[in-house]
């Protein structure tokens, strides 16, 4: 009896620390004037943490892809952060700072940025710059009042950003009210685009001469360009048994496009729909993987070590249990 | 004693032959030109399908006398001419071939139009230069001096394209000779994104800017007017270019007539600093099948019945069809000069000709009158 009661004790404390840090698709995040709605979501342990130190269900944590949805208009400088609570932002919704003005914005490198995204923003300090931006929608910088600055490293899919449709379905080129700027060693990847022709560009020294008056000269708030690197997404390999244990499952987690859905970024925003995917594989007997939608790891006294892992395949319903050395627990 | 003898042989062969014209100066439309060489050739006239003697040359601009206002370096600039001519109406064809040291020093121009082709832009042509318009747009020359656009108040478009079809007729090379050697006070460059890779010799491409196509057709069409621009753009390419001055010719028409043919000499002159001698003086070889002889001439000039040739400082004169004029005194005219205008006697000489002529009639005179009196 008292054996149940401290599973249930012992349960509790344990899950409700898990949706602590737990957010899943389609909540949304609020920090500092900025939302963000979460994409995808999945479990990752603390880069701290290895194989022989992952001891329960308590050293997971939730992680995942965000895309910003609203940015307060009163906002003077928008900072917006590469992660967020182990999260990391990947794009941002369509017209997102449409009719918005902000002296200074800065802006990680991103996925993508929706249909009208930058549309009729007003920049204070005169020009917006924008970092590796995988894909763009339509018409994304159509009357920016302000320069552009690409400060990309690699190719960008520029497809309709500087081109929107007009009623009678036809696409006119739009583009900055100020000009666009790239540095010259990039210019490769955007030849063959229309706004090659109508940019300027400038080596290393000039070119970051720009950037700096983009931020108005701002050294501290040149320094988020650091958020960049460094900050902590949590690992997404793990394995429940330490590495000399022979039995164990090694779980590795990713996002994949889900094409039945709609493709990501087809149409961006709106049809967007990232899944998560648990590859599940037995060290005993590494040559089968199994995909799996869910990972849930579950507190359990009954068990040796205390808990056990459940996998959810969706599109089957079908729930998978294993214990941590690897062998499947009957339902 | 030998090493003098070696110096006066070597200065000898080093001193250029000087035509007449050559450090002469004149002004038109706003722009000071000075003449660097200048000759008289047959031209094809097509017009009037006929060959006609026209002078030609070469000039380069030397400096500016207006300011607030556009100012266009043509190609080829008419001038009356006095050279080897008795009628000064005639307007000679100078090629404007380079813009001289300081030529636009602190001068304030709405625009400057430059041609393409030029063969040098001199020391500090451009310093303190302020183009309102806010753009000079830079065809290259061959040779970019000593800090060139030091100083100055606009944008710089160089111009050296060939991907936008622009000059396809301008210097394989360019030489930046120093051209950015102050950097402290340099306006900033631009060229079309595709040329970058083509600088030249001695530019610094971390100072350039690059710009797509359009921004630079806007920039143009500002700078040099939309009508001007258009003009350009009507023929296709950009042809806005001097073109050689000097060609080969012949004195007469059918094959048998001398052939002339002209040649820069050495490009040793080119490394001279000076403004003139970075412009050679052409010269001119004569292949003349009267005589079987080929020449080299430092002067060439002809008229409707006879050229004259000058090698060193002796004057040579032929009739049209290559024969040589041995009896030059009965080309000369009373005043002792040529059929060209030059003074072959001095006025001594032709004074003290003439008195000679006049003893001897004189004396012929009395020797008759002599005869006469004593019945021979």
């Amino acid at each position: 009896m008292m054996r149940i009661a401290f599973t249930i004790i012992f349960a509790f404390v344990l899950t409700s620390r898990l949706f602590a840090d737990g957010w899943s698709m389609g909540d949304v995040i609020e920090k500092d004037g900025i939302s963000y709605k979460v994409l995808v979501s999945y479990l990752v342990v603390d880069r701290k943490e290895s194989p022989d130190t992952i001891k329960g269900p308590d050293k997971f944590y939730c992680s995942g892809e965000l895309m910003v949805i609203n940015v307060d208009k009163n906002l003077k400088d928008v900072v917006i952060p590469p992660v967020v609570e182990r999260f990391r932002v990947v794009g941002l919704t369509d017209s997102l700072f449409f009719g918005h003005e902000h002296d200074r914005i800065w802006l990680p490198e991103l996925q993508f940025a929706g249909s009208g995204c930058f549309a009729g923003l007003k920049v204070g300090s005169g020009a917006l710059v924008v970092h590796n931006i995988a894909n763009l929608g339509d018409g994304v910088f159509d009357s920016l009042d302000a320069d552009l600055i690409f400060d990309i490293t690699k190719r960008i899919n520029i497809g309709n950003a500087f081109r929107k449709k007009k009623e009678e379905s036809r696409f006119v080129f739009s583009a900055p009210k100020g000009v666009v700027k790239i540095k010259t060693e990039m210019l490769k990847y955007i030849r063959g685009c229309r706004v090659y022709d109508d940019c300027y560009s400038a080596t290393s020294n000039n070119f970051t001469k720009w950037i700096r008056k983009a931020f108005n000269g701002d050294e501290a708030f040149m320094k988020n360009a650091l958020n960049d690197r460094g900050y902590n997404l949590g690992m997404r390999s793990y394995s429940t048994t330490p590495v000399k244990d022979k039995n164990g499952l090694l779980i590795v987690v990713s996002a994949v496009n889900v094409k039945g859905l709609g493709y990501p970024w087809g149409t961006l925003t709106n049809d967007y729909y990232r899944q998560s995917r648990y590859a599940v594989i037995n060290k005993k007997n590494r040559r089968k993987l199994l995909y799996y939608q869910q990972f849930i790891p579950v507190p359990d006294a009954t068990q040796k070590k205390g808990w056990y892992v459940k996998f959810i395949d969706k599109e089957k319903e079908v729930e998978t249990k294993y214990t941590l050395n690897g062998k499947q627990m009957k339902k | 004693m030998r090493n003098v003898v070696i110096i006066l042989f070597v200065l000898l062969f080093c001193l250029p032959a000087v035509a007449d014209q050559r450090g002469v100066s004149f002004e038109k439309d706003g722009l000071v030109y000075v003449i660097s060489s200048e000759t008289i050739m047959p031209r094809w006239s097509a017009g009037e399908n006929k060959r006609t003697l026209k002078n030609v040359g070469e000039v380069y601009v030397s400096g500016v006398t207006v300011s607030d206002s556009s100012v266009a370096i043509p190609p080829i600039v008419l001038y009356p001419s006095t050279f080897c001519r008795k009628d000064t109406t005639v307007l000679a064809e100078y090629n404007v071939r380079g813009i001289g040291a300081g030529a636009f020093r602190g001068a304030r121009l709405k625009n400057l139009i430059i041609p393409f082709g030029l063969k040098f832009i001199g020391d500090e042509a451009f310093r303190d230069l302020e183009i309102t318009s806010g753009v000079l747009a830079v065809p290259p020359a061959t040779r970019m001096k000593r800090n060139v656009f030091e100083g100055m108040k606009s944008k710089v478009l160089l111009l050296y394209s060939r991907n936008v079809n622009i000059n396809d007729d301008a210097p394989l090379m360019i030489y930046f000779e120093n051209t950015f050697e102050n950097k402290e006070d340099l306006p900033d460059f631009y060229v079309v994104h595709g040329d970058r890779n083509a600088v030249p010799v001695g530019m610094d491409r971390r100072l350039l800017y690059t710009i797509g196509k359009n921004v630079w057709v806007d920039w143009l069409r500002n700078s040099w007017g939309k009508d001007f621009y258009d003009r350009m753009l009507m023929f296709g390419v950009f042809r806005y270019e001097a073109v050689n001055a000097y060609s080969g010719f012949r004195t007469l028409g059918g094959n048998s007539a001398p052939q002339i043919t002209c040649k820069y000499k050495s490009s040793k002159y080119e490394k001279v600093g000076t403004d003139i001698d970075m412009l050679p003086m052409p010269e001119f070889v004569c292949m003349n099948f009267y005589t079987g002889k080929k020449d080299t001439y430092d002067e060439f000039v002809m008229n409707e019945t006879l050229f004259r040739c000058k090698k060193g400082e002796k004057y040579s004169y032929f009739t049209l069809d290559g024969k040589p004029i041995t009896d030059t005194e009965s080309l000369l005219d009373a005043s002792g000069r040529d059929p060209f205008g030059l003074q072959v006697r001095t006025k001594e000489e032709v004074k003290e000709k003439n008195a000679a002529k006049e003893r001897e009639n004189n004396l012929n005179k009395k020797v008759d009158d002599l005869k006469k009196a004593f019945g021979f």
